[in-house]
């Protein structure tokens, strides 16, 4: 249940609602996975263009004594029904956005720690300025406002070129893998074990939804959200990211009110993959940090 | 290794090439020498580079191995090149994580797929095409037959106009030229009984073309959806006081009451068209009913606004839906038989008290034999 005191932030978020679910086929659509300590704080985990929700297995297991840990996948990738996939809804970061929202409330939970990889970063920041009262705590992970470059003066690390290839590339995966792939495109009733097969897979991606994400995330340019953050949030930068470069996490640091940032000696842009003891160590010092200053100063 | 047809990486965990074949170095269009210690993802252009990182690598590290993912390579030369990756994470000789990579060129198939991509997208174009061009002709199909149907009705409606105006108007037109004639032919030898009577068909006659060319005004602007009506509060006793007393003088073969409840509200309606709605139907009653009986009209109040009932002792409407009644060309087959008529009396009263904001039924009498029509219009608001 909501507390009694947000009553006006509630009222907000039930106005931007256009169709309140019901919990099930929420969890349903998203695959939520509920787990870990159930009397515990909330913390969601969103994960990233080009994967789904078994990439946050490196980090996960250390915050379940602790943690009601909560993973889903978008709708269109790892196990989420397919079925709902919405062009209309998902043709921007917001549509992604409502999605955790409506996890969120779907589980009603409350004071949620809200951790997003990559383009989910953006993503969470929005479901933060929408809904302050309930994500209070934003963990970002290799997060980037904008991947474009707008010269003279932002390097995002990537020209609109870059993108169109990107696009292309993936329509050629949908083709090269067609094998896999064509059901799930062609929506073929008579080949449900190859629809299956896929699911099945690690990072599995529908081509039609990946697409998309692909051109919403990239195309994106949410710098002037920032500001608009209320949300305190820290900032899990890796050295030497192709993806999300040093300047962008620092422009972030700047840009952000409230942020911290951690840099973590490495090179990838999954920390949370291919660092997870630096990463978790990151969000549990910082997380230290914030209880240690609610108690001690009151909000 | 160097003589494999493709390119050989190990590479480190944090994705450094570790070691590779000459295979590879064809490829990359770059020395062995140089390729060593790079970073695997800086001989990918940079799109590959957002696709590895995004996905290939988690899938490649969640699953421990990624079997045929296209990607292009930035090869030294400039030119992007298409090649097919297969990976797998193992542990090398030292018990560290290492990914072994192998990487072909496909540069036909390549082609061939960017053409078979080109022709899907065709395909399912025009599919989308073919689609939207079956709903446009479904689309013009609804509009055609709903254009048909609303010109037929137009006809039938030419039709009830032509019926009208060729026999309901023609007979007192007959009527009025030949009595007329008569009177002027023999003024100086008729009675002043004789005269009185001629002259009162006269006027019977002229009253009823009056009537018919009301109702004639009222259907062709209700069918042009020009129907617009005032509503002025109406004291509805007063009104068919008078409206009965002149029913009356028009028709001294039947008896006309009428019973009202006290203290009635005003109603919100246009006079003069309440008083041709009151008018046709009182006229039907004595249509439809034989003389020296009895037309009752009872006004009460109901359902926050006032009800307006005509009741006569004719045969009744007998067993075709109330509703029938009301239709433009509907005459009933027992309304065929007793009296002619237009049929556009009762079409024309319910256009008006709808328009009025209103309602109109039909049925039998509560104290059959005889039928009871009806009309009730809201209380008038003070908007």
């Amino acid at each position: 249940m909501q507390r009694q005191d947000d009553g006006l932030a509630r009222d907000s978020r039930v106005a931007m609602l256009d169709s309140p679910m019901p919990s099930p086929d929420v969890t349903r659509r998203h695959a939520v996975r509920d787990g870990g300590n159930p009397a515990g704080r909330p913390m969601v985990f969103a994960h990233g263009f080009g994967c789904d929700q078994t990439m946050w297995r490196f980090v996960t297991p250390a915050f379940e004594p602790d943690y009601r840990v909560v993973t889903f996948d978008y709708v269109g990738a790892g196990q989420s029904d397919r079925s709902a996939y919405d062009p209309e809804r998902y043709s921007s970061l917001h549509g992604y956005a409502r999605d955790i929202l409506d996890i969120c409330r779907a589980l009603e939970l409350e004071n949620v720690v809200l951790v997003g990889h990559s383009v989910s970063a953006t993503v969470a920041l929005l479901a933060a300025i929408e809904d302050p009262g309930l994500i209070t705590d934003l963990i970002l992970i290799t997060p980037s406002p904008r991947y474009l470059d707008d010269p003279p003066d932002y390097r995002g690390g990537f020209s609109a070129a870059d993108i169109d290839g990107l696009l292309q590339m993936m329509d050629v995966n949908a083709t090269g893998w067609a094998a896999y792939l064509a059901p799930v495109v062609m929506g073929n009733p008579d080949r449900p074990e190859l629809a299956g097969e896929l699911e099945a897979a690690f990072c599995s991606i529908d081509p039609v939804m990946a697409r998309q994400f692909a051109e919403v995330t990239f195309r994106a340019d949410n710098r002037p959200d920032l500001a608009r953050v209320r949300t305190p949030s820290l900032i899990i930068q890796v050295t030497n990211d192709a993806v999300a470069p040093m300047e962008v996490g620092h422009y972030m640091h700047r840009h952000l009110p409230d942020s911290s940032i951690s840099i973590i000696e490495a090179t990838g842009h999954c920390p949370h993959v291919s660092h997870p003891s630096e990463t978790v160590a990151a969000m549990r010092a910082h997380l230290a940090e914030r209880s240690e200053r609610q108690s001690t100063t009151p909000r | 290794m160097d003589i494999v047809p493709g390119g050989v990486l190990t590479l480190s965990r944090d994705l450094r090439i570790l070691a590779v074949n000459r295979g590879i170095s064809v490829l990359a269009g770059r020395p062995t020498e140089e390729l060593v210690g790079r970073l695997f993802d800086s001989i990918l252009t940079a799109s590959s580079r957002i696709l590895f990182q995004t996905h290939v690598y988690p899938a490649l590290e969640a699953d421990g191995r990624v079997e045929e993912v296209f990607l292009t390579m930035a090869p030294a030369s400039g030119e992007s090149l298409p090649v097919l990756l297969n990976a797998t994470r193992t542990a090398g000789d030292d018990g560290q994580v290492v990914y072994e990579a192998l990487i072909v060129r496909i540069l036909a198939r390549a082609r061939w797929e960017r053409e078979l991509l080109a022709l899907t997208r065709q395909l399912e174009e025009q599919r989308g095409e073919a689609q939207r061009l079956t709903e446009e002709l479904a689309a013009t199909a609804d509009d055609l037959a709903a254009r048909y149907a609303e010109e037929q009705r137009k006809s039938q409606l030419r039709d009830v106009f032509m019926g009208v105006v060729s026999h309901e108007l023609r007979t007192p037109i007959t009527t009025i030229f030949g009595l007329s004639r008569i009177v002027r032919q023999r003024l100086d030898r008729l009675q002043p009984a004789e005269l009185a009577e001629h002259l009162a068909d006269l006027e019977f006659e002229a009253d009823r073309m009056r009537r018919l060319t009301e109702d004639l005004l009222v259907l062709s602007r209700a069918e042009a959806g020009r129907l617009l009506v005032d509503d002025e509060p109406l004291l509805m006793g007063h009104l068919a006081g008078r409206v009965i007393e002149a029913e009356q003088q028009r028709a001294p073969s039947h008896t006309f009451v009428l019973e009202m409840e006290e203290h009635l509200p005003l109603v919100a309606g246009e006079e003069l068209y309440v008083e041709q709605v009151l008018g046709n139907l009182l006229s039907n009653a004595v249509k439809y009913s034989p003389a020296g009986t009895v037309v009752t009209a009872r006004l009460a109040r109901q359902d926050g606004g006032v009800a307006v009932r005509v009741l006569d002792q004719g045969p009744g409407i007998g067993e075709q839906p109330a509703d029938r009644l009301f239709e433009v060309y509907y005459r009933a087959p027992e309304a065929v038989r007793v009296a002619g008529g237009a049929g556009i009396g009762l079409f024309v009263c319910r256009a008006l008290v709808e328009a009025m904001g209103g309602r109109v039924w039909a049925a039998p009498s509560p104290s059959a034999p005889g039928a009871e029509f009806g009309f009730w219009l809201p209380v008038v608001t003070d908007d």
